[in-house]
């Protein structure tokens, strides 16, 4: 047989491996069959190489052993936040938000557009719990700016305004985006929310209670970061409960917004290294898609962040 | 504003009415002077003029219309004597007409004047285009006014809060003699009735502008048909300042978002970026061709 009469010949660096000089079909095939499974042993071994280095404590930090993310490769931006600054600081002292960090109540309307679907009515009731402090009106038609008006009247200092839309290929509407707007002057921000997932939907979900929760702001770097941030902390009051070991996580990573609800309970044998966590409330997903500064205007506003499309193209440059 | 006859020093006009000169390479402030009366607060342009007949002067023109005008000695340090005089109406923009001796302001529901110094009279007022095909007066919400010809007192372009783009000839009629509509059509924000134009600056030559909206667009218009001509691209805030540099092809422009941006004119691209902490509200370009403040 044709095989016993050829040199096996061990694949080493540099070889050319190409076998278009052998005519014979057969006879090209072996060689290919046979090359072909020299190469991958060789792969095998490096990617087993790898996976040791990456363990080796000595090798793991090497920068060829660090597997490329988007999140490790994002474009430099000069606006995240690398250290105290007192620009920035002093810009943070005079803004629409000093109020609330001054020591005042947080109180949200929550209301809708016209003719909620039920799930987005069953979010509404999530979101009462969730937010301490908040309360349902119907929309019954009134115009945006006029809620802003007289809530501001009442001494509400949020509005949120829940979306719904048709999601594709159904019939039910669902909840697809969100107004946060910070009442006596302060900024609208606009969302978009995906992905809600409500407490009855989660396995082993945990009871909600009235204890003040803890507020957990993950990976907000740039200015605009910040500034999201700091809206979406004026929602909760600013003494939490620990008792209650309730908390609620805004992680921004890539730009949107994670939104998770937590109870959380730190073993007594593990001497309060890592804590268990019991999922409560509602889940769901924000992506901002524009920053108004001044209550909402439809028309005349002047923004100071909005989505565009063409940013979207570079692929590793976030916003948030 | 530039304190003319000076090297680097700039006069600011306060939310609280306090108007100050600064020392901008320095950073240090030369001089402060206290709002006239109580209802001088909100300044929304303050400028130098030289009219022909008088000492320089500096007027400050808050919101509310109320003029401050304050006759400085040539060193424009201190004051020799101060003048209240009101003009009509909410002011958005005042500016001193290429002679220095005219002021033309606008503002919300006022539409364009002309205020003569000497007389102390509105001496040319705009008139609003016809109404709409319903019927409808069409609102006037004047933001920036800019006159076109350096020398001449003639003409003037205007930009609106409702998207639109004039252009009065003093001498020809009350009515804009040119007149068009941005409307920005971005995937968030679809609006009927035109984008919020908040700045405006004329190209030396007369023909063109370079007109910033509250989205965050920087938009090209001939001044003389009325054609966009295009797009300054990558702002992602509310545009509050434009100015062009006088000898250099170059604009720069400052935005809510905190950056000020330096465009090429001729191939519409941005040459740099600057990061600066601050929501920006004015820009001044230096003599120097390498500097902005």
């Amino acid at each position: 047989p044709p095989a016993t009469m050829v040199k096996k010949k061990v694949l080493g660096d540099g070889d050319v491996t190409s076998t278009k000089h052998i005519g014979n079909k057969i006879k090209r095939q072996e060689v290919y069959n046979r090359v072909k499974k020299q190469k991958n042993a060789i792969k095998k071994a490096k990617r087993e190489q790898r996976k040791k280095d990456m363990k080796d404590p000595e090798k793991k930090d090497l920068p060829k052993n660090v597997p490329k993310t988007l999140d490790n490769m994002r474009e430099e931006d000069e606006t995240i936040l690398v250290s105290e600054d007192e620009e920035v600081r002093r810009d943070e002292e005079e803004d629409e938000f000093r109020k609330y960090f001054d020591g005042e109540t947080p109180k949200t309307i929550i209301t809708t557009n016209n003719h909620p679907s039920k799930p987005l009515i069953q979010l509404v009731k999530s979101l009462l719990d969730l937010i301490p402090g908040s309360f349902y009106y119907s929309r019954r038609n009134y115009d945006i700016k006029e809620i802003c008006q007289y809530a501001g009247e009442r001494g509400f200092t949020n509005l949120i305004i829940l979306g719904q839309g048709l999601q594709l290929g159904g019939h039910k509407k669902l909840p697809c985006s969100m107004l946060l707007v910070h009442l006596p002057e302060g900024p609208t921000l606009n969302f978009r929310m995906t992905s809600v997932k409500l407490a009855d939907q989660i396995r082993n979900h945990a009871r909600v209670t009235k204890h003040k929760p803890e507020l957990i702001l993950n990976n907000f770097t740039t200015r605009l970061g910040m500034r999201v941030s700091r809206a979406v902390s004026c929602l909760f009051p600013q003494d939490p409960e620990f008792t209650g070991r309730r908390v609620v996580t805004f992680h921004c990573q890539r730009d949107y917004l994670f939104v998770r609800h937590h109870r959380y309970i730190f073993p007594e044998d593990k001497n309060g290294e890592k804590a268990r966590l019991q999922e409560i409330g509602p889940r769901f997903t924000l992506k901002l898609k524009s920053l108004q500064t001044g209550a909402f205007d439809s028309t005349r506003g002047e923004y100071e962040w909005i989505h565009n499309n063409a940013n979207d193209m570079q692929k590793r440059k976030f916003y948030l | 504003e530039w304190v003319p006859g000076t090297e680097g020093h700039v006069v600011v006009g306060k939310t609280n009415g306090i108007v100050q000169r600064w020392d901008a390479y320095n950073q240090t402030l030369a001089a402060s002077w206290d709002p006239l009366t109580v209802a001088h607060e909100k300044p929304r342009s303050v400028f130098f003029m030289q009219p022909p007949t008088s000492p320089p002067l500096m007027l400050t023109c808050c919101e509310n219309g109320a003029v401050a005008i304050r006759k400085m000695d040539d060193a424009m340090m201190t004051i020799t004597d101060e003048e209240d005089i009101t003009a009509a109406g909410p002011v958005s923009r005042m500016k001193a007409s290429p002679s220095h001796t005219k002021l033309g302001y606008g503002g919300k529901e006022n539409e364009l004047q002309l205020y003569d110094f000497e007389t102390r009279k509105v001496e040319w007022k705009a008139r609003n285009v016809p109404c709409n095909k319903l019927d409808l007066r069409l609102p006037v919400w004047v933001t920036d006014l800019q006159w076109i010809d350096r020398e001449d007192d003639r003409k003037i372009a205007i930009c609106t809060a409702y998207g639109q783009v004039r252009v009065y000839d003093v001498r020809a009629q009350r009515r804009p003699v040119m007149d068009t509509k941005i409307s920005e059509d971005s995937e968030q924000i679809r609006l009927m009735d035109g984008t919020r134009l908040t700045c405006l600056d004329v190209h030396s030559s007369g023909t063109w502008a370079a007109v910033g909206d509250a989205l965050g667009g920087l938009t090209k218009v001939d001044l003389r048909t009325g054609n966009i001509f295009g797009k300054f691209k990558n702002i992602s805030g509310s545009v509050r300042a434009v100015q062009f540099h006088r000898t250099e092809n170059v604009l720069a422009c400052a935005s809510l978002d905190r950056f000020v941006r330096v465009y090429e004119l001729r191939t519409m691209k941005m040459i740099n970026q600057v990061y600066l902490k601050q929501r920006l509200n004015t820009l001044l370009f230096d003599v120097e061709p390498s500097t902005a403040e």
